[in-house]
């Protein structure tokens, strides 16, 4: 018994030890020019994605830990949208978004003082109130959850999960988790709309999730309105490990609304307008005066009647981000049928019985209707 | 949302739903009775949280159907050997799950794979090397979350943190859950491929004068049992 806990132990300590870092790790992203094209506060790995600001795609091929640098190679353009495609892949529905806070402890230096507060309601939750608020004013049912998931450890995408959940069971249009970024340097976060300084907005989606496909349409289509609506408030979006509890909901998003260095005025004015495209999105135009009229009078508009920003035809919208979802339910058919035929060959021993147990299988998990039944008497722990 | 999204979602659901069918199975369950512990599960998790006071609520579907079907299991448990090590389990998966928390990095990325699954896995390999029970494993996976999840909510409290306790809030897609299923699947998949590869191995058997080679028994649920070893 002795032995066995301790070789229980080992592993543990061992796989925590290497992945055990002091505060937070930030990576720089640097193209194969050498030019630095941003900073991602997290762990970045070979095959996470970044769509800069022009909408270029860009692939993290190589990390090196020990400078923190990760190489990214340009993958090309990514298609964006245009917001009169958006209006066009809009269902009618009831205007309904959740709204949570998943690490409860974040706030921002400059406004709250620290950029870590562990007593319950901090700057980030007055960030996801202002988003809040903006957009009940556009007559938006907002189902805010305040709920503390502290501390910010590795168990707290698991606790909001719950929070995420019970908002889920309101059925609301999208979840929405908000955030704020550990990059040191708040300028690049800064911004100007309309005049207006403030803080970028980074989307951050997770492609270890079956929806990952579909929030990756979602972080897309709410950075062509923001493009459209208002130019820079979007700062980017990065598609990396991990699921953030987004595989709840294909429209799921993770914001990150400035960084901890962040001036928290300048954070809070992002919130209204950040409202605006999530109702552009989500609802269609009319949340702000500002929004409804940006398209046609600045004249994008008409041009974005026949083509969308980078030219793909408006025909080949589909609701909801259509091809993500194609994408996520091949992913779980794929992930099951891989599944049942791996655990079929490992219970049976051979290759060749593997077809007769997938009969069995399917005829047991389907009543009979499907496959083989056993026989009478056969004892079913010997089907996979 | 559209149907597609629908479909997306259900076909989720349906995948969660038909693996812990076959995990119930494999127990001491037959067939019915898994299908209705799935079915109490998915449907108990849609069923608002129940507030227990104190700042803590429990999940039904999250977490009492899973806490009751434990102890059905710890009760049909064959021996008190068996009880003890699925008690034995619980309490070392909470411990890893607890130090999860505390010493593995705070963001998901940074994990080598899913948290939600992690902890499963260390239910299963915990349950698997303690004893090579299914049931063990389950109640490891399960217990070990509400546990931990406990645990947290006692050093929250005093440190004086305002957080609440929602076991298994996430419903049938709670790490309550997921854990005890991965927790069975892990076990069942390493006992499949150990038992292969004991299994493989061919011995001489002497009868009388004469010697013959012969396959090994892969050991069946009745065999295991009777030694003691009980792979359910």
């Amino acid at each position: 018994m002795k032995r066995a806990l301790l070789w229980l132990c080992l592993p543990l300590l061992l796989l925590g030890g290497a992945l055990a870092q002091e505060g937070e790790t930030v990576y720089a992203l640097v193209d194969g020019n050498g030019e630095l094209l941003t900073h991602i506060a997290a762990d970045v790995e070979a095959g996470d994605e970044y769509i800069d600001q022009g909408n270029r795609l860009f692939k993290v091929v190589s990390v090196d830990e020990a400078s923190l640098t990760a190489a990214v190679e340009l993958a090309g353009e990514e298609p964006m949208l245009s917001l009169t495609a958006l209006e066009m892949g809009r269902t009618a529905q009831a205007k309904s978004v959740g709204i949570y806070v998943t690490h409860s402890d974040e706030a921002y230096e400059d406004g709250d003082g620290a950029s870590s507060i562990d007593s319950g309601w901090t700057g980030i939750h007055d960030v996801a109130w202002a988003l809040a608020e903006s957009l009940e004013e556009m007559g938006v049912e907002v189902l805010f959850d305040p709920s503390v998931h502290l501390p910010h450890d590795a168990g707290a995408y698991r606790r909001s999960r719950a929070t995420a959940v019970e908002l889920l069971k309101q059925g609301p249009s999208a979840l929405i988790d908000v955030h704020r970024d550990g990059i040191p340097d708040a300028s690049e976060y800064t911004t100007e709309v309309d005049g207006e300084e403030m803080t970028q907005v980074r989307l951050l989606v997770g492609r270890s999730n079956p929806n990952s496909a579909a929030n990756r349409e979602f972080a897309k289509k709410l950075k062509a309105a923001a493009d459209s609506e208002y130019p820079g408030l979007i700062k980017d979006i990065f598609i990396g490990k991990g699921n953030y509890n987004q595989e709840l909901m294909p429209q799921s998003i993770l914001l990150e609304f400035g960084t901890h260095t962040s001036n928290k005025e300048e954070v809070l004015r992002s919130t209204e307008l950040m409202a605006d495209v999530l109702h552009t999105v989500l609802f269609g135009t009319g949340g702000s005066g500002a929004a409804t009229q940006n398209p046609s009078q600045s004249g994008q508009g008409d041009e974005a009647q026949g083509e969308n920003v980078t030219g793909t035809p408006q025909g080949a919208q589909q609701e909801d981000g259509g091809s993500g979802v194609a994408t996520g339910i091949a992913w779980i058919v794929g992930i099951a049928v891989l599944g049942a035929i791996a655990f079929a060959v490992i219970s049976s021993g051979s290759l060749k019985a593997v077809p007769e147990r997938l009969k069995r299988f399917s005829s047991e998990l389907t009543g009979g209707v499907v496959g083989n039944k056993p026989e009478e008497g056969e004892d079913k722990d010997d089907l996979p | 949302m559209s149907v597609g999204m629908i479909l997306l979602v259900v076909l989720a659901v349906l995948l969660l739903f038909g693996i812990g069918q076959r995990v119930l199975d494999r127990m001491r369950l037959n067939d019915k009775q898994a299908l209705l512990f799935i079915a109490l599960i998915f449907i108990g998790g849609w069923i608002p949280s129940v507030p227990l006071g104190g700042g803590v609520s429990v999940n039904i579907g999250g977490a009492l159907i899973p806490f009751g079907l434990c102890v059905y299991l710890f009760i049909k448990a064959g021996t008190a050997k068996e009880r003890l090590r699925a008690v034995a389990a619980s309490l070392l998966s909470a411990a890893a799950v607890f130090l999860v928390g505390w010493f593995f990095p705070s963001e998901p990325e940074a994990m080598p794979f899913d948290i939600n699954y992690l902890y499963g896995i260390l239910a299963g390999v915990v349950a698997y090397v303690l004893g090579r029970s299914r049931i063990s494993a389950f109640i490891a996976g399960v217990m070990g979350i509400l546990l931990a999840d406990s645990a947290q909510a006692v050093v929250n409290a005093v440190k004086g943190l305002p957080v609440e306790l929602n076991l298994g809030g996430g419903g049938a897609l709670d790490a309550v859950v997921v854990s005890g299923i991965v927790a069975v699947v892990l076990s069942e998949v390493v006992g499949e491929l150990l038992e292969r590869a004991v299994g493989a191995k061919r011995n001489v058997q002497v009868d009388g004068d004469k010697a013959t080679l012969v396959d090994n028994e892969v050991p069946s649920e009745e065999t295991s049992e009777e030694k003691g070893e009980t792979r359910e």
